[in-house]
């Protein structure tokens, strides 16, 4: 088992260099610790009620729709990513 | 707008049923972007018919087409994200044309999903929150990061490393990660954000099984600025940890994940979380969109 690892490691990171161990930050010590940090950071279901919306993909979707259910398209341009929150 | 009246419930109940909601964004409709040509002409003569009628028309506006296309409505962002003016908008709209209710015509979905998974790729969510509250921060941002399988193979431990050694990976791998290591701000154009120094640096902590757990931790400086086109000075500093898990045969990242633990953007704080998610598989769907109706 201990040559099948070596052997696995051997494949990875060609341009790393090894030396003495890194100092260890104090909070976040754990990878629990780290993935219930990135939980607490995630966007809410509040947050997400945007995601309600029935969006059409694109403009020219929506307008296919629109005809074909003789609603009006409600249309909103921007700057930046919304639905990705950069914006 | 997405914090405002589009996280309205009233607001919200009227578009599903009697409108077809779609946003645009200006980056996709510019002439380098990525919206089809068709859309970015569909716009363009939307933006014309308004200033042929003289109403308000820009860049951020909310418009309001008739079942034909034709514009009846438009309203500046400024007054739109005002849920009343716009609610006022919509009502207006939907007694002028006299529409009936019924269900939204487009399945409700996710809009930030995981893009479609490449042959060997690892996919990574990134959630960026800032501290304060108020305008630019009322959620969290997001990015997807797709790591090909030799981006990914930079973050495994060298050969002949020992429990409890140390190494700095290659440093390209860091860079492409924290890139993306800032919070919500009107610049999303990331080859402008300039790295001023960066470290990266990866401990062995268990092998166990075939299967070895290694622990990150570095910093980053970087250079934001806030609008795009406009060098303001602005700074992120931060510092972060993570843990990652490997398998061998093949040897590969099962599991990664990363937050900061003290971050900073022109000294207001933030963080910055990164986790390893399932790709997305592609669906004949396309999207994870389903239109009710065609």
């Amino acid at each position: 088992m201990k040559t099948q690892l070596f052997a696995a490691l051997v494949i990875a990171a060609p341009f790393a260099t090894v030396s003495a161990p890194a100092a260890v930050t104090p909070a976040l010590t754990d990878p629990a610790s780290v993935a219930r940090q990135i939980q607490e950071w995630k966007p809410s279901a509040e947050e997400r009620i945007f995601d309600t919306i029935g969006w059409a993909r694109n403009l020219i979707d929506a307008e296919k729709l629109a005809r074909a259910s003789q609603r009006p398209v409600f249309l909103f341009t921007y700057d930046g990513q919304m639905a990705i929150g950069r914006c | 707008m997405r914090a405002g009246p589009l996280s309205d419930s009233t607001i919200i109940s009227l578009l599903n049923r009697y409108f077809v909601p779609v946003y645009v964004s200006n980056e996709d409709i510019q002439k380098s972007g990525s919206a089809p040509a068709a859309e970015k002409q569909e716009v363009h003569r939307i933006f014309a018919e308004g200033y042929a009628e003289k109403r308000s028309v820009g860049t951020v506006h909310v418009y309001l087409l008739a079942p034909d296309g034709h514009l009846i409505d438009s309203m500046h962002v400024a007054e739109a994200s005002h849920t009343p003016a716009l609610l006022g908008m919509l009502q207006r709209a939907i007694t002028q044309l006299g529409t009936h209710p019924g269900d939204p015509l487009t399945r409700p979905a996710a809009q930030s999903r995981p893009p479609a998974s490449l042959p060997g790729s690892l996919t990574l969510h990134l959630i960026a929150r800032g501290f304060q509250t108020g305008s630019w921060r009322q959620f969290p941002a997001e990015n997807w990061i797709q790591l090909d399988r030799e981006e990914s193979s930079r973050l495994l431990p060298p050969a002949g490393v020992h429990k409890g050694e140390s190494w700095n990976p290659d440093p390209s791998i860091a860079r492409t990660l924290l890139v993306y290591f800032y919070p919500q701000t009107e610049n999303n154009v990331l080859s402008s954000n300039q790295i001023l120094a960066e470290t990266l640096r990866e401990t062995l902590i268990s092998m166990k099984g075939g299967r070895s757990e290694v622990r990150l931790d570095g910093s980053l400086k970087m250079k934001h600025s806030f609008y795009p086109g406009r060098e303001d000075n602005k700074v992120v500093n931060a510092s972060f940890v993570g843990y990652l898990t490997t398998a061998s045969k093949p040897n590969r990242i099962i599991s990664l994940e990363i937050a900061t633990t003290d971050a900073a953007y022109d000294g207001q704080g933030f963080g910055v979380g990164v986790e390893m998610v399932p790709g997305r598989v592609e669906t004949a769907a396309g999207n994870g969109e389903k239109n009710l109706i065609r």
